[in-house]
């Protein structure tokens, strides 16, 4: 177990090197143009020694390889490097950015945990009778609605017929916890219905396949009641693997909060991330990938860790694929 | 069945039991089956016919021309058609009967437009879905049939493009070149490609080693003979699925690049594109946003319930009697 | 806490609002599929008659009745990615913004109640960071420093008092930047000079005949900041500087705050306490804030106005300056020698295709809302800047002959490409770009401008709509293209135009669009800002506006409107600059 956790761990620090090399070097030599020649017009008098003194005061000069290793040596000792547009430090924006797109993929992890399982269960119980063809037309209904359009009637319409809309500048949870809610309830209810509807499809699959299973006729032979039958044998058969998939939906998780912080007016890190894209701005880029991609190589190994703690069957001796 | 037919009778034998079914033809059975699921899947006849919907929007709704068969277009108006002189008169109408959906804010009619895109969007979908159905099913024989050092390679590199979030990749790749609709299809099958190949890799591999396969080879059938015979049929379903998907993630993954300011060029009328317009005019002309983003909406929901019936009926694994509670 | 609590019992919930909730709940769909949008009864609203709109300047003087105290709820519609120092970010638009928020220009336009600033005669440059300033010689011009002028107590400058220092550092870093070219091209610096503590002298190398306005309005004028900008401190990520109010908060993403200056040099000011500027990027978001009351001032679009003055009835409606841009479409360098638009008949007919009058009142909604008796007084640009003093209508003919080359007219179109020898047509490739930069109606500009174009019949048209990062360097900053860049939109003008004129078509310009060579211009353009006599100067000036107009070296459209903005009655004494604002005490949430 150790072994293959060790194992994981280092697949996934060789992963997050290659990554960040591709990605380094993608971003530098794909674009036509780099951020230098945004910030410095041709016209200005001098301009191309302008933006040789700024690439040299920016670190941009030099071998690509070297500049490379530096910024990986600066990746190891939290010297992160500055925005190219803005000249702030990374991690300071960092610092301040990650709760609010932590608690917002919180926020749809729990919904997508809260509403998917209870409705993905009830479905399958209900096979193709009616309680499950209108709770999943309810699920995927809602599911489809663009999180915008959402998201803007409901700003427009509350404003309207309450004069209410939330606080225009963020609070953090424990610097003011009432204007922080305040801000959040509109996220929050956009977040849910839209997240609502993600695993009911593979909740009630596999609890249909489960249901079929021969341990679960012989559960109901021994003359178990139906309630024991579910809870004690086919839940917690679903549970695992809905535990993976679960895993599998954070990336969507947190691209998806982009939209919602530029609607609702939230300093994520979704939008400092497409904001450099716009401007070039690599550091930042590179970084704010390099973190997403921790995230989730993390989750997937903790999902990963928790199915073969969880699950008796699986040995992740070696030799498995 | 088939090739003993007849046979019995050709030796003046007679069979005593139950009487041979000759199959019906093939239009009588796929009717058959077509009536089956409606009756046994509902909700997926009824996005099967949203998507029916759909595809025909998308295919005459701006017109169509094959060779010499020419179809006018069912969309009332062109999708760029208004008059600037005019526009105070004809901007931000509600729905008429002559605009069942309104006007937007140049007076171009709503209905139309969104006709159009569906085009835009459908080819999008289908072009990704092409895109990613050979990539992956390349990337699938290769590593699971052929040089094992090959497929640990490619595996690495595909773990690698996993961890960054799709539409990061997206964003930034249009960011830099700027986007068009083969790009995002490109793009899209790309990425969707990788993520099959390895659910598609996956089951081929068990597959591979189920008793019938090991049969098989055991009496000296060719790898491509297992292919075929074997693994295809029972992959098929999968291909199937993602085929309903991949509109979907096209149209998602339009919209939310248009609404974040990415999206193809503003001047085509996609779904996308619609809703990130009618962002700017939400208090006074609620509609456009409204119709654009049901379109988006019941289009992926029809998607959806197609997907998950056809799931239903062919995932092997769901097959056997259904237990009642 | 206080503050929450206070609101929050203080508003009264009433039956008929949980009532709303509930049937709200459960109509929501039904509600929403069956709104309409609302058309304004086309014989005029009720109260709202013709020239009931007043400009801020015609509202009364209420300094006497001010209470001091708190926060005004304006708002930013972007994030601010560049730095913050003026003079180098390489973000302009947002950081020239706060620029204006918390540095100083060394002069300032008069303003006031009563004072009509949309009259070009009322137009008088007081000194605001200078105490005097005069015209010695028309090579010569002497500023005096103001004295008890105190910068923010922020260390490293720590509330000191402005000198002579931080004016000559500043114009130091001005002439270093690379984003204030124009100053040396418009007015020639030759040298400044210091004889005492309290005065500069500025030396150009020729006379500059549109004199006054210069150091005055937002080409030339220039923001004081402390010496300590040089090396002591970053601007680029401190804001120091003397304007009464000081940052006090910025959060990236999220808001910028300001405070009152204690030590501002206009005494007794200013009344308020802070200035809070969120940052909300969703226009739904701000149009929701605003009705709920957040934001004490809107400025909405001409397709809102009215919607917005029905749901908030009680805002006030003020007229502003006229504003605008000046969107001009200009030919890149590529094939300039050999294209057919070398021949300025082609370039005319170009112009003659496209519809400005339709155009404008589409952008500016001005049918909706002349009938509803809002006057929004559109005055079309010629290639000079509408309004400003040397300016001639070429709607009324004013600009005589060449007005023609501005009407749209499609058969004479086609006869100056049949002349120029184009009987077929002409192929040509149209620019623009699709971010955001430039707003959402740029995007609308240039596809209908690129739709006049192709629809008129006389031109194939080729469209590249491309990506923001491209446009910039290869059609803006290098004109490295082919064909026509769509109403790029220009702003930042004086009153004389002469700075414009000069950016637009001069050869020393680092802005120049002209392409082809033409000395005649160019001699045209030197003799004018050197002729002192204002007679001769006038008609030099309607000299070069029709032979630009004849040149047609850019086509510009669009023009000059009024523009409306709703500020709730909370907020008083409007017709003073904001350091007079006040807030009623009954204003929700004073203090923010």
């Amino acid at each position: 177990m150790t072994d293959y956790f060790l194992r994981r761990l280092l697949l996934l620090a060789l992963t997050l090197l290659g990554g960040s090399a591709v990605l380094f070097f993608a971003m530098r030599t794909l674009p036509p143009r780099d951020a230098i020649d945004l910030q410095v017009p041709p016209q200005t008098p001098n301009a191309e020694e302008t933006k040789q003194a700024l690439r040299r005061q920016l670190g941009l000069d030099g071998p690509l390889y070297r500049q490379y290793l530096d910024w990986l040596k600066g990746f190891f000792t939290g010297d992160w490097g500055k925005s190219l547009h803005s000249r702030r430090p990374i991690v300071q924006e960092l610092k301040n950015r990650i709760p609010v797109s932590f608690e917002l993929s919180l926020i749809g992890f729990f919904f997508t945990w809260a509403l998917s399982f209870p409705l993905g269960v009830l479905c399958a119980l209900r096979q193709d009778r009616l309680p499950d063809y209108v709770l999943r037309s309810l699920a995927y209904a809602m599911d489809a609605l663009p999180a915008i359009l959402i998201g803007i009637l409901l700003l427009t319409y509350l404003a309207i017929n309450f004069g209410w809309a939330p606080p225009t500048t963020f609070a953090y949870f424990w610097d003011d916890p009432v204007r922080h809610l305040k801000i959040m309830i509109l996220p929050t209810v956009v977040i849910a219905v839209t997240s609502a509807g993600n695993l009911v499809r593979f909740t009630r699959t596999f609890l249909l396949e489960v249901l079929r299973q021969d341990y679960i006729r012989t559960a109901r032979a021994k003359g178990l009641s139906e309630q024991v039958v579910l809870v004690r044998h086919a839940l917690r058969n679903v549970a695992l693997p809905f535990i993976t998939v679960l895993g599998a939906a954070i990336p969507g998780l947190l691209t998806s909060s982009v939209i919602i912080e530029n609607l609702f007016n939230l300093p994520g890190m979704g939008r400092y991330t497409f904001q450099a894209l716009i401007n070039l701005d690599y550091p930042v880029f590179i970084t704010t990938t390099m973190f997403y991609a921790v995230v989730i190589l993390t989750s997937q190994l903790v999902t990963d860790l928790t199915y073969a703690w969880a699950d008796p069957r699986v040995s992740y001796a070696r030799g498995t694929p | 069945m088939a090739r003993y037919e007849g046979a019995l009778e050709a030796a003046g034998l007679e069979w005593e039991g139950l009487a041979p079914q000759r199959p019906r033809p093939f239009p009588q059975r796929a009717l058959g089956g077509l009536a089956w699921f409606c009756s046994r899947k509902p909700l997926g006849a009824f996005g099967g016919v949203l998507v029916l919907l759909l595809l025909l929007m998308a295919l005459l709704g701006p017109g169509l021309r094959v060779g010499p068969l020419e179809v006018p277009r069912l969309a009332p108006y062109h999708y760029n058609q208004y008059d600037i002189a005019r526009a105070h008169l004809e901007r931000f109408q509600s729905p008429s009967l002559e605009h069942p959906m309104g006007t937007d804010q140049r007076g171009r009619d709503v209905l139309s437009r969104l006709l159009y895109g569906a085009r835009i969007s459908v080819a999008i979908g289908l072009g990704a879905f092409i895109i990613s159905t050979v990539l992956s099913t390349t990337l699938t024989l290769i590593s699971a049939y052929y040089v094992r050092s090959v497929d640990l390679l490619l595996q690495r590199l595909i773990e690698m493009f996993n961890f960054i979030p799709d539409l990061l990749i997206i964003g930034a790749i249009f960011a830099i070149k700027g986007g068009t609709p083969l790009t995002l299809a490109l793009t899209l099958g790309v990425l969707g490609g990788l993520n099959t190949g390895r659910v598609l890799r996956a089951e081929v591999i068990r597959i591979r080693g189920l008793p019938y396969v090991d049969a098989s080879k055991a009496m000296g059938a060719s790898d491509g003979r297992i292919i075929f015979r074997h693994i295809l049929p029972n992959v098929m379903f999968w291909i199937i699925v993602s085929a309903t998907n991949a509109v979907s993630v096209a149209i998602v993954a339009e919209a939310n690049l248009a609404v974040l300011g990415f999206g193809l060029d503003p001047a085509l009328p996609t779904w996308g594109n619609m809703l990130d317009e009618s962002r700017e005019y939400v208090r006074q002309a609620p509609h456009l946003a409204i119709f654009s983003g049901l379109m988006v909406a019941m289009t992926i929901f029809g998607f959806r319930l197609l997907g998950d019936a056809l799931r239903d009926v062919l995932d092997p694994r769901l097959h056997g009697a259904r237990q009642r509670p | 806490m206080t503050g929450y609590w206070q609101r929050t019992l203080g508003r009264r919930y009433t039956r008929r609002q949980l009532l709303r909730a509930a049937a709200l709940g459960s109509g929501a769909a039904l509600g929403l599929l069956a709104c309409r949008a609302e058309q304004p009864r086309p014989e005029g609203e009720a109260g709202l008659k013709p020239g009931e709109i007043p400009f801020a300047w015609q509202f009364p003087d209420e300094t006497g009745r001010a209470v001091p105290g708190g926060m005004i709820r304006f708002f930013y519609t972007n994030d601010i990615t560049g730095g913050f120092d003026p003079y180098t970010t390489s973000s302009r638009s947002s950081t020239l913004f706060l620029a204006g928020l918390a540095y100083e220009p060394l002069l300032q336009l008069r303003t006031g109640p009563g004072i009509d600033t949309s009259r070009i005669e009322n137009r008088v440059y007081e000194g605001r960071l200078a105490e005097r300033w005069e015209w010695v010689d028309p090579t010569t011009i002497v500023f005096k420093l103001r004295r008890g002028v105190y910068f923010h107590n922020i260390p490293p400058v720590n509330g000191r008092e402005m000198d002579l220092e931080d004016w000559r550092i500043t114009i130091q870093r001005l002439q270093a930047s690379p984003y204030r070219v124009t100053l040396q091209t418009i007015a020639d610096l030759n040298r400044t000079e210091y004889p005492d503590s309290q005065t500069m002298v500025i030396r150009l190398n020729h006379p500059y005949a549109p004199g006054p306005g210069l150091f005055a309005t937002g080409v030339a004028s220039f923001w004081v900041m402390p010496k300590e900008a040089a090396d002591k401190m970053d601007p680029n990520t401190q804001v120091i500087g003397t304007n009464f109010r000081q940052l006090e908060v910025y959060q990236p993403s999220v808001t910028l705050r300001f405070k009152r200056h204690e030590r501002y040099w206009l005494q007794g000011r200013p009344f308020l306490n802070r200035w809070d500027y969120p940052i909300v990027t969703e226009k739904a978001n701000r149009v929701a804030q605003f009705i709920a009351g957040n934001f004490h001032w809107y400025q909405p679009l001409p397709e809102d106005l009215l919607q917005i003055r029905k749901d908030v009835p009680s805002a006030l409606v003020y007229r502003a300056e006229t504003q605008g841009a000046l969107p001009i479409s200009f030919f890149g360098y590529r094939d300039l020698a050999t294209a057919p638009w070398r021949d300025e008949r082609v370039r005319q007919a170009i112009s003659m295709v496209i519809d400005r009058k339709s155009r404008f009142e589409y952008f500016r909604n001005h049918h909706e809302l002349l009938a509803n008796g809002i006057d929004q007084r559109l005055r079309y640009h010629s290639h000079f800047w509408a309004g400003s003093v040397f300016w001639l209508d070429w709607t009324t003919g004013a600009l005589g002959e060449e007005s023609r080359f501005f009407q749209y007219d499609i058969a004479e179109a086609r006869r100056l490409l049949e002349a120029a020898g184009y009987p077929n047509g002409v192929e040509i490739d149209t620019w623009w770009h699709t971010g955001p930069n430039y707003g959402a109606q740029y995007i609308e500009s240039a596809q209908i401008f690129n739709d006049m174009l192709q629809r008129s019949g006389l031109f194939r048209v080729r469209p590249h709509p491309i990506t923001y990062q491209e446009y910039l360097t290869t059609v803006w900053q290098r004109r490295d293209f082919s064909g026509l860049a769509l109403v790029l939109p220009w702003t930042g003008v004086d009153d004389d135009f002469d700075a414009g004129l000069y950016a637009m078509f001069h050869r020393r310009s680092a802005d120049l669009f002209r392409g082809l060579p033409d000395e005649q211009l160019e001699a045209m353009l030197d003799r004018q800002r050197a002729e002192l006599d204002v007679g001769r100067r006038t008609q030099l000036m309607h000299e070069i506006q029709r032979y630009l107009a004849r040149k047609m070296y850019v086509i510009p459209s669009e023009g000059v409107y009024d523009v409306f903005n709703f500020i709730y009655p909370w907020v008083r004494n409007i017709a003073w600059p904001q350091h007079s604002w006040w807030l009623t005490p009954d204003t929700p949430g004073r203090e923010g």
